[in-house]
């Protein structure tokens, strides 16, 4: 007597009949999910059996008779589970979870840095008393696969008396290509001119990181009663030009104008 | 769920999940995809992919774009199949009046523990504008040279042969020279040690014709001093 035969012998009925199943099943991962859901329907017949009065150990043979013969199922049972399809289905599995939790780690919490960046970063933090006065606008130029939109221009001054002070220039960028790697951009290589033609040098700024970039860029030694901003980009065939009338106190109001030079879109 | 069912769920979610990954990660599975990703995001090139050289950890691109050159090195992402994005030496402007063009950039390599690192890998390349320099060589350092033999500017090997020619891993020094269209591109690499103070970048570079004539001289530190400045030839 082999020792299975030895188990068989001194197990109850139904564990005889799953045990003869179980052994035509070879993808034995799913021994376990097979053995209960037999089980539970030998139960439930078993307590139907009982419910008309058969004894407990009647009902057991009964419910375990009316399941079939055991070679039979168990080998319907081993099509259904091949060993092929379930190392597949497994594997599939584990790959499946590990890709939804790297692509939960790598790009749903940077999708959602995005979402909070413009509420996290923020590039507008001049002194409130030291602004002379302010003007929104929704300009937008691009390059290649980065689109750049200016905002906001303040001037301020700490001395009031003062024929010059810092314009603040509070622009947002991003890329199109949904890919987060790649450089950042500044407008530190762009070339700065009023009306006038006088060239300002950038002198300082800040860029938030992520995909959507919140910055402003600094112009010193500004004057307060310029008319107008220009700012012109041109490195490696890439060029735009923007044009900004400025509205110090006192003065009339311009429409705003931005455009891509030929080229300025070199996709 | 029936198991084939769930099988085809498991491999969708599979494919969504690692062309997500792939699209906004930032990593990729092919060098040059993420060499061409650095160069758009910096508004620069296309470039013209003069050469890669693989140095196990990273690949570098030289490239070409108009009258610039351009290094990009492209780093493995732990995974061997993942890479990104390194540093970047954009724009250099060729000079052909000169006849060594010399560039260079160095990398720390890392070590995990110090600043210095494990060393720098120090590059240097450009073009050989004159014909008659045949032999280049590059004193690193403590009488280390490296010697390279130009090829024929019109003949001779091809971009594709010095591709992963150069550079290899564990290598202490290469060098590699390719003809192009204008002039000759050479290449130097070498590890500088992290207590290797005492020179920056290297010493010389030299430029000599084919009867062993010293014709140019380069130094990172003092520019050209063969031919004197003042040289009119």
């Amino acid at each position: 007597m082999n020792p299975t035969e030895k188990n068989s012998a001194s197990s109850s009925p139904s564990d005889q009949f799953l045990s003869q199943v179980l052994s035509c099943v070879r993808f034995r991962y799913d021994h376990a999910v097979i053995r209960q859901e037999l089980l539970d329907h030998i139960e439930d017949r078993k307590d139907n059996y009982m419910e008309e009065g058969v004894k407990d150990g009647e009902a057991e043979i009964l419910a375990v008779s009316c399941m079939g013969d055991a070679r039979e199922l168990g080998e319907a049972l081993n099509r259904e589970h091949s060993p092929l399809l379930g190392w597949i289905w497994r594997i599939s599995g584990w790959a499946a979870s590990i890709c939804v939790f790297l692509a939960v780690v790598l790009t749903i919490l940077p999708l959602g840095h995005m979402m909070l960046s413009p509420f996290i970063n923020s590039a507008d933090n001049i002194p409130r008393d030291q602004i002379v006065y302010s003007q929104k606008m929704e300009e937008r130029v691009q390059i290649d696969d980065r689109v750049i939109i200016l905002r906001k221009v303040v001037f301020t001054q700490t001395d009031r008396n003062a024929d010059t002070g810092t314009l603040h220039i509070l622009w947002d960028n991003y890329e199109k290509r949904l890919h987060f790697s790649g450089w950042g951009f500044t407008l530190s290589d762009c070339r700065f001119t009023d009306q006038s033609g006088r060239e300002y040098l950038f002198s300082g700024g800040y860029s938030s990181a992520g995909p959507l970039s919140r910055c402003s860029t600094e112009l010193d030694g500004f004057p307060k009663g310029a008319e107008t901003l220009y700012i012109d980009y041109d490195r490696y065939h890439r060029q735009f030009h923007i044009e900004i009338p400025l509205l110090p106190p006192g003065s009339g109001t311009g429409p705003i104008s931005g455009t891509n030079l030929p080229g300025g879109d070199a996709s | 769920m029936n198991r084939k069912k769930a099988l085809i769920r498991n491999l969708a979610l599979t494919a969504g999940c690692t062309l997500l990954i792939y699209t906004v990660s930032g990593f990729f599975f092919v060098p040059e995809s993420a060499f061409r990703v650095s160069e758009r995001s910096s508004h620069y090139g296309p470039s013209e992919i003069v050469c890669v050289g693989d140095a196990g950890s990273a690949q570098y691109f030289f490239g070409s774009f108009e009258n610039y050159i351009s290094l990009t090195e492209i780093k493995r992402y732990y995974l061997p199949v993942l890479w990104t994005i390194g540093n970047q030496y954009l724009g250099h402007r060729r000079d052909l009046s000169q006849a060594l063009d010399p560039q260079y950039s160095s990398h720390v390599l890392s070590d995990g523990l110090s600043s210095a690192g494990a060393g720098r890998r120090v590059i240097v390349y450009g073009y050989v504008n004159d014909p008659s320099v045949t032999l280049l060589e590059l004193n690193y350092g403590d009488g280390h040279v490296l010697r390279l033999d130009l090829p024929d500017p019109d003949g001779g090997s091809s971009a594709q042969s010095l591709q992963r020619r150069v550079l290899l891993p564990g290598d202490a020094a290469a060098a590699a020279a390719l003809p192009s269209d204008n002039g000759v591109f050479f290449l130097f690499c070498f590890i500088q040690p992290p207590d290797s103070s005492a020179v920056m970048y290297y010493r010389w570079l030299r430029g000599l014709s084919s009867d062993q004539t010293l014709l140019y001289e380069y130094s990172p530190q003092t520019g050209v001093t063969i031919p004197p400045p003042d040289s009119s030839s």
